[in-house]
């Protein structure tokens, strides 16, 4: 099944402008370890059966609730992994592929 | 209490002033832009980096939710209530990651303004468009609600109001009035100019709060000892349960992972948050914004634990008509705690904190409504100015809406108001999100599930009423079928919602029926600021029906 009025297949075209090898529409490995940096990142946390209980103590806090409250700092620390890793992926292609760089604003057109 | 609190409303009066002047200021802020169109006066010229995307989308996160709502709710009924908002923002920004990126490129590509506009673009499909932009609308109402509450609630604790009929809505008409008047005058460049100064109130009065208060009261196991035995003590309502819960045993579990999951999925379905995403400069600043949104995590969960300080504090948050009001317990903490001139600054912080979401909140269902009700069915011709004149009237409305939320349900539990605004807005996650990565799923299964997940969540969340009064949609917990456990009934909806989607999309892919048009290509997902048809500013008058 086509699309009717642009005659692209259905699910959204190519654009045969477009560099194939370009890391950006294509599933690499750097973006399956992110899946999983993130995947952890959200299950995780939400395992409540690893956390409902009052020991140890922490500054008074029930283990419960600091567990909770460093889940913050650790789930902010995997989104900037997660943040780095897929913009060292691009540096690395935009360095091989130095004419795939954006243009600067302006002259975008 | 005992009259006003003269000091503390002076103060408070005085921030407002502070900020309503800035709001009017804020018109001319960067760009002496044209407000008349909807592009500068809604999206405020799309330009925004990372640092003003971060206080806003603070702005609109970290609400009268977080400074009232949530202290309330454990408070009164402790951790599955309350604290499950900590994990819910922890998962929030892992899971948004994953599509924030796409979302952004897909609406620079093509000049969308909306989730509507999106799905109009990927399907071509004006039912599923409408389905998502009346869902938006109609889910906002109650999270402005909340806000409503949050600001009646401080200046309730000032004394303002009284025990007659009128006199008690008082606080209420006066938090709305000042809301529209301002929202009204300068749109979306208001809130974020606001933003600053409301999180440096914000960030003073917690900073003290939470250092100062457990000082004074003997360290943070007494006040965790407090809390765990007053949720244990016999609930006054029902003698035969307890007050609530301290750490979720096992048949909570599921209640308490649900709220978290299903709040954190529904939240950057709002058209609020969308919006701010979409002001934003290049691809990359949503998702550096994962990394440092965090920051309002901490000060959410360490303000939620401030309920359970006013336990042990034995803050008593007695309404001006005489009766307990548990969404007051934050405001009568600082007014017994601290000094009046402090608790002015505190007021006046929940004020504003209330008061700035509000405004984006009810600025992004206007815009909804101008392009993909007003615009795509009424008046396909409208010129800019109209356009801008139609949302500031439906931004209007929206805010009226809210006040019936705030008349007509419960105000004692106004947690749940988010939540029920999450059963509706979760509705619409696999018609925008899912879209964002494939076209598998079929526009009429999408619209499917969404009727199905939306007819279920209403029916259930309107019977359900166990902990609060007799009024409708008072709990947002039921049974899940087949799993026999309590549990998000947003969540439970959405999963039926998406079983509907998968099961009628494999039907009508065998019978092979058309699917729409898309106007969207693979790599208008990925693109970025610099990439050919990226525009820094989005031409508002390219048409998108």
């Amino acid at each position: 099944m086509s699309n009717a009025r642009t005659g692209r297949p259905e699910g959204g075209g190519r654009d045969p402008n477009l560099d194939p090898t370009d890391p950006r529409w294509r599933l690499t490995p750097t973006k399956y370890i992110v899946a999983v940096i993130l995947l952890i990142a959200i299950v995780v946390p939400l395992l409540v059966p690893t956390y409902d209980q009052a020991e140890p103590r922490f500054f008074g806090f029930p283990f419960f609730y600091w567990y909770q409250l460093a889940w913050v700092f650790i789930a902010a620390g995997l989104c900037g992994l997660s943040y780095w890793l897929l913009k060292r992926e691009r540096a690395a292609y935009l360095r091989v592929h130095p004419e795939q760089r954006p243009r600067p604003k302006g002259d975008a057109r | 209490m005992t009259g006003i609190n003269w000091v503390a409303l002076i103060i408070l009066i005085i921030l407002f002033a502070v900020v309503t002047v800035m709001g009017f200021q804020a018109a001319r802020w960067r760009r002496s832009g044209d407000l008349d169109s909807l592009h500068e006066w809604g999206l405020g010229g799309k330009s925004f980096g990372t640092i003003t995307t971060w206080f806003l989308l603070g702005g609109d996160l970290y609400t009268a939710y977080t400074f009232i709502a949530v202290p309330a709710a454990m408070w009164a009924t402790g951790a599955v209530s309350g604290f499950f908002a900590v994990p819910y923002t922890v998962v929030l920004y892992p899971i948004i990651f994953f599509f924030l990126g796409r979302m952004w490129s897909v609406a620079h590509r093509h000049g969308y303004v909306t989730t509507a506009d999106i799905v109009q673009g990927r399907y071509g499909t004006r039912s599923l468009s409408l389905a998502v932009a009346i869902t938006g609308i109609l889910a906002t109402m109650p999270y402005i609600a909340l806000q409503l509450v949050g600001i009646q609630a401080v200046l309730e604790v000032t004394g303002l109001g009284g025990s007659s009929v009128l006199a008690a809505d008082l606080p209420l008409l006066i938090a709305f009035a000042v809301l529209a008047a301002y929202t009204y005058s300068s749109g979306l460049r208001a809130p974020a100019m606001i933003a600053f100064v409301k999180d440096g109130l914000i960030y003073l009065v917690i900073a003290v709060a939470v250092v100062y208060l457990p000082i004074k009261l003997g360290g943070w196991g007494g006040i965790f000892d407090a809390a765990q035995a007053k949720m244990a003590t016999p609930s006054p309502a029902n003698p035969q349960m307890p007050t609530g819960v301290f750490i979720p045993g096992a048949a909570a579990h599921w209640a308490y992972a649900s709220l978290a999951l299903g709040s954190a999925l529904a939240l950057f379905m709002y058209p609020h948050c969308v919006t701010a995403t979409l002001s934003s400069k290049d691809r990359g600043t949503g998702r550096r914004n994962a990394a440092i949104l965090p920051a309002y995590s901490l000060l959410l969960g360490l303000l939620a634990l401030l309920g359970y300080v006013a336990i042990k504090a034995g803050t008593k948050p007695i309404g001006l008509d005489g009766t307990p009001n548990p969404q007051l317990v934050i405001p009568q903490l600082f007014e017994d705690q601290f000094p009046s001139w402090f608790a002015g600054i505190a007021f006046g912080a929940i004020a504003i904190g209330a008061l700035v979401p509000a405004a984006i909140m009810s600025i992004a269902a206007a815009n909804l409504f101008t392009r993909n009700i007003y615009k795509a069915y009424l008046k396909q011709d409208a010129t800019d100015a109209q356009e801008a004149k139609v949302s500031k009237i439906v931004s209007l409305i929206t805010k009226f809406g809210a006040l019936l939320f705030v008349l007509l349900l419960d105000r004692q539990n106004a947690l749940n108001f988010q939540l029920l605004g999450g059963v509706w807005i979760l509705q619409t996650f696999p018609a925008i999100v899912f879209g964002l990565f494939t076209r598998w799923f079929h526009r009429w299964a999408l619209l499917a599930g969404w009727a199905a997940g939306m007819i279920y969540g209403t029916v259930i969340a309107y019977g359900y009423c166990t902990a609060c009064t007799t009024r409708p949609f008072g709990n947002s917990l039921a049974v899940v079928p087949v799993l026999g456990k309590a549990g998000y009934i947003g969540l439970t909806a959405f999963v039926v919602n998406i079983a509907v989607v998968i099961l009628v999309t494999a039907l009508l892919r065998a019978a092979r029926v058309s699917n729409g048009t898309d106007l969207t290509q693979q790599s208008d997902y990925f693109a970025d600021l610099g990439d050919p048809g990226v525009e820094r500013v989005v031409t508002e008058s390219r048409p998108i029906h």
